[in-house]
């Protein structure tokens, strides 16, 4: 089982495996696997054994509650419309692209690896890593933090949310779905704010459906990006620029 | 929905289908609460982790590869990542330089002979349990530091005031004793 290691390279592997390599060390490495079937050898072998540390894990029972809880989360607006908000159409040409391999991933990947075996694959899935390393920093919404909505007054509502940032490219937006509100009245409105050392900043109003859903986005700057806490106000109209209601969710 | 794949389900998600993405859930929550539990040692933000994985599965665009491995370490992936971000977060650690979540998210199981397949999850983690005995105390230091906490090799270096090269090089012995026990044990 044991393999002389004479490769210099092979311990500099880790921050490859670790994705922590620059991307001209990451096309260092690339070349360098070509050419030393150890370090092949290597790269596989540590991959498996970061694969199954996971696998250690203890059973625990999941809260039985906790599937309604995802689920309501992500389904509370698609009721009335069919996508996510924060999906982007996607392009013609990647679409096509998409189904094709899509088509032939089953059959014509497995037969593929099997017969060309660990070279061809490592090259073949380093650049197409590079590749896809440069094209999602472009297209891909991540979602980078999450919050919690809870009724400022649980007594008398049920009223819940949850709030998201998510970054695509270089811009992050918040985006919020609460259920659980009371309708408007008149030109009422709920209102979003982002609170910093006691200061308020508007993220804009929204209304709730029949069902007491309501969903808004606002896309953060810079300097919007340091709050310390989420707020939502039940507003006498859409117009202000400080909150004058009463706080009906909070973080 | 119960006879799908995981294939099969990651694309009828992609086409908005609610019901896949339930069966998805029912099938992998018990891991990815675990993971999330094990990561953060509490039940209330492990639930925001498992709400930001699903929701991250439900909105992803490029979505699971079946070429870049198995789905199972794809899902871990993601939730690794989300979890790490989670700790980043709390930790206000405003001097973290950030992972390379894509990256990380791109390191793949090799699809063959892969040890999940062969046994039963059961099976594998008292297999891992046991290569976990032929670990020094440094060593399972680094994998708590480097894979549950997500602190780069970098950081862990400067936490331990050592060299990278040694930090480096202990992954690598750590990486090749559990590989390699693994190995043994499952009689290979």
């Amino acid at each position: 089982m044991t393999i002389n290691h004479s490769c210099s390279l092979s311990i500099e592997l880790v921050s490859y495996l670790l994705g922590e390599a620059t991307e001209e060390e990451m096309i260092l490495f690339e070349e360098h696997l070509l050419n030393c079937s150890d370090c092949r050898n290597e790269v596989q072998e540590m991959r498996e054994a970061w694969n199954l540390i996971p696998f250690k894990l203890d059973d625990v029972e999941v809260p039985s509650e906790l599937k309604s809880e995802v689920m309501n989360a992500i389904f509370q607006d698609d009721r009335s419309s069919n996508t996510t908000p924060l999906e982007n159409k996607p392009r013609p040409e990647s679409k096509l692209f998409g189904s094709i391999r899509q088509t032939l991933i089953g059959v014509a990947a497995a037969v593929l690896l099997l017969t060309f075996g660990g070279v061809l694959w490592n090259n073949f899935q380093l650049r197409e890593e590079l590749t896809e390393v440069k094209e999602k920093t472009q297209h891909t919404a991540e979602v980078i933090k999450v919050y919690s909505l809870k009724s400022a007054d649980p007594a008398s509502s049920s009223a819940q949310g949850n709030a998201w940032i998510y970054q695509q490219g270089d811009t992050r937006q918040l985006v919020f779905k609460v259920q659980g509100l009371a309708s408007t009245q008149g030109s009422e409105a709920y209102q979003v704010w982002l609170i910093h050392d006691g200061k308020r900043t508007s993220c804009g109003t929204f209304q709730v459906d029949q069902d007491g859903n309501g969903f808004l986005s606002y896309p953060l700057h810079d300097n919007d990006l340091a709050f310390d806490a989420i707020g939502v106000s039940l507003e006498p109209d859409a117009n202000g620029t400080q909150p004058r209601g009463k706080k009906v969710l909070g973080t | 929905m119960q006879n799908k794949s995981d294939v099969e389900l990651m694309q009828l998600i992609k086409e908005k289908h609610r019901p896949a993405l339930e069966e998805l859930y029912d099938r992998y929550i018990k891991l990815v609460y675990s993971f999330s539990l094990k990561a953060t040692k509490d039940p209330d933000k492990a639930k925001v982790i498992v709400q930001a994985v699903f929701m991250r599965i439900w909105t992803t665009e490029t979505g699971y590869n079946p070429e870049k491995g198995q789905f199972v370490n794809w899902l871990l992936t993601i939730t690794r990542n989300i979890t790490i971000d989670h700790h980043r977060k709390e930790k206000k650690e405003s001097s973290f330089i950030a992972f390379g979540q894509d990256q990380l998210e791109q390191i793949p199981g090799y699809p063959a002979n892969n040890p999940a397949e062969i046994v039963s999850r059961k099976l594998l983690r008292e297999q891992i349990q046991k290569a976990y005995q032929y670990l020094s105390n440094s060593q399972i230091e680094l994998i708590q530091w480097l894979y549950w906490e997500g602190y780069t090799l970098r950081e862990i270096a400067d936490m331990k005031k050592e060299p990278i090269g040694t930090i480096k090089s202990r992954l690598h012995q750590t990486l090749k004793i559990l590989r390699n026990r693994m190995v043994t044990e499952m009689g290979e």
